[in-house]
């Protein structure tokens, strides 16, 4: 039961990559083991529309329906675990004129065995990850072709730390991350970005020991970012808030196998500023090699 | 003791942020975007206000073009065609497919009810909304005039 338990709460972490079909701010969160095996190997298929827009000032605008465009991309992620350490890679996929998007490398250390002797306190988990920009920004575009963006266009440095209890047949999870992005140069321009950072709070509940029902709040802090023009001096935008809350049913047939559908709306919760609103659906399965 | 924790961190993180919950506040954008055939008080207003209590109109005087400063003169009317000067006035440029903006935005008052809006960049092509807030009578009025670059 203590492993099944876990499981859940595993393919809970295995899914928490949110982002606005375009440009939204996103949760950054390297694929994690938070069990016994050595492997696993996650597929999930994503399904994101875009229902309206958070200005820096003011109250949201949602769009009309013919403004409000969907997205489809599957993302692929695996880890490894080396005793006490942990290595991941993910990356996506994205339909219609997108393409590959941004491919992440993580590093995770595993402090389970030192705080698991504290009865009541949770495990905990040193997070690490670097995001290459693999995928095409919005930065590259020389026309609106918002459809062909995949990726956001900077090379960024994600750490963190995970910490996951339980008690009884409910678990528990909170993830603060924060990033920092490397100034990358264009062909007319040169793109910074201030400090990121984001906040989740998540909790399931184990029904009969093979389901389980999750829901996670995630505050998500984009730094502002600073565009210099080789024709001007310097534009600054400023930074963007968005609270993503997702919903998240799961079973777990097998000790192997693991299906999760989880729904993620950007908005129910706020203030939100600066970002696109979005709404997506997934469907994600988990092997694990034991 | 931690899921204590856990759950009044939860409550305080839920409580903060349900009060601007954007379902729960928010305009639509065909109420935001210029109709001109449903200006009550005066059918020469080019661009009615979002509560059409207030009028503006803008002439550009260099632009909108991409990656150079463009500006232009905005003239400020109550619902009787008289110009005055709202309390406060904010212009914010807005890429609602990309969800970022530019950089802040001048304004600065030429005559009564004239303005003149300087710096605004539009970084990119695509499709931007210049938005412009007014307040006037403590009260925060807006609109949002979309167009592709």
């Amino acid at each position: 039961m203590k492993i099944l338990l876990f499981a859940f709460a595993l393919i809970l972490n295995s899914n928490l990559v949110w982002a606005a079909a375009c440009c939204g701010s996103s949760v950054t969160f390297p694929s994690l083991i938070t069990t016994e095996e050595p492997l696993k190997f996650s597929v999930s298929i994503n399904s994101s529309r875009t229902i309206g827009d958070a200005p820096t000032r003011g109250i949201p605008i949602f769009r009309e329906e013919k403004d409000q465009n969907t997205r489809q991309s599957i993302s692929v992620a695996s880890a490894m675990r080396f005793e006490q350490s942990q290595y991941s890679v993910a990356g996506s996929y994205y339909d219609q004129n997108g393409g590959s998007g941004d491919l992440s490398l993580g590093y995770a250390h595993d402090f389970a065995s030192e705080t698991d002797v504290f009865t009541g306190f949770p495990n905990a988990y040193g997070l690490m990850q670097i995001t290459a920009p693999t995928g095409r920004s919005i930065y590259e575009l020389d026309t609106n072709e918002i459809d062909t963006v995949t990726g956001k266009g900077l090379w960024s440095l994600s750490t963190g730390a995970h910490f996951l209890g339980r008690r009884y047949k409910l678990d528990y999870s909170v993830s603060p991350m924060m990033t920092a992005h490397q100034t990358r140069s264009f062909d007319e321009k040169t793109v910074s970005q201030d400090l990121s950072g984001s906040l989740t709070i998540g909790s399931g509940y184990s029904i009969t020991g093979k389901y389980r029902v999750g829901a996670a709040l995630s505050s998500v802090y984009g730094g502002a970012k600073t565009i210099r023009e080789t024709s001007r001096a310097e534009t600054k935008s400023r930074s963007s808030l968005v609270w993503p809350v997702t919903l998240q049913f799961s079973t777990f047939p097998t000790m192997k196998w693991g299906w999760t559908l989880a729904y993620t709306d950007e908005t129910l919760v706020g203030p939100v500023r600066n970002t696109t609103l979005s709404r997506s659906i997934s469907v994600s399965t988990l092997f694990r090699n034991f | 003791m931690f899921l204590k924790l856990a759950a009044i961190l939860l409550s305080l993180f839920t409580f903060s942020a349900c009060h601007a919950s954007p379902l729960l506040n928010h305009r639509n954008a065909g109420d935001l975007i210029p109709a001109g055939n449903e200006v009550p008080f005066n059918t020469s207003c080019a661009i009615p206000m979002y509560n059409k209590e207030v009028c503006v109109q803008i002439e550009w005087i260099k632009g909108p073009l991409l990656k150079v400063e463009n500006s232009f003169k905005m003239i400020v009317t109550d619902k009787t065609g008289n110009k005055f000067n709202p309390s406060a006035i904010e212009v914010e440029l807005w890429m609602p497919s990309m969800g970022h903006g530019s950089s802040p935005t001048s304004v600065s008052a030429v005559v009564d009810g004239e303005f003149l809006v300087n710096s605004i960049y539009f970084i990119m092509r695509g499709d931007w909304d210049v938005i412009i807030r007014l307040n006037v009578d403590n009260k925060v009025d807006e609109v949002s005039l979309p167009f592709v670059l």
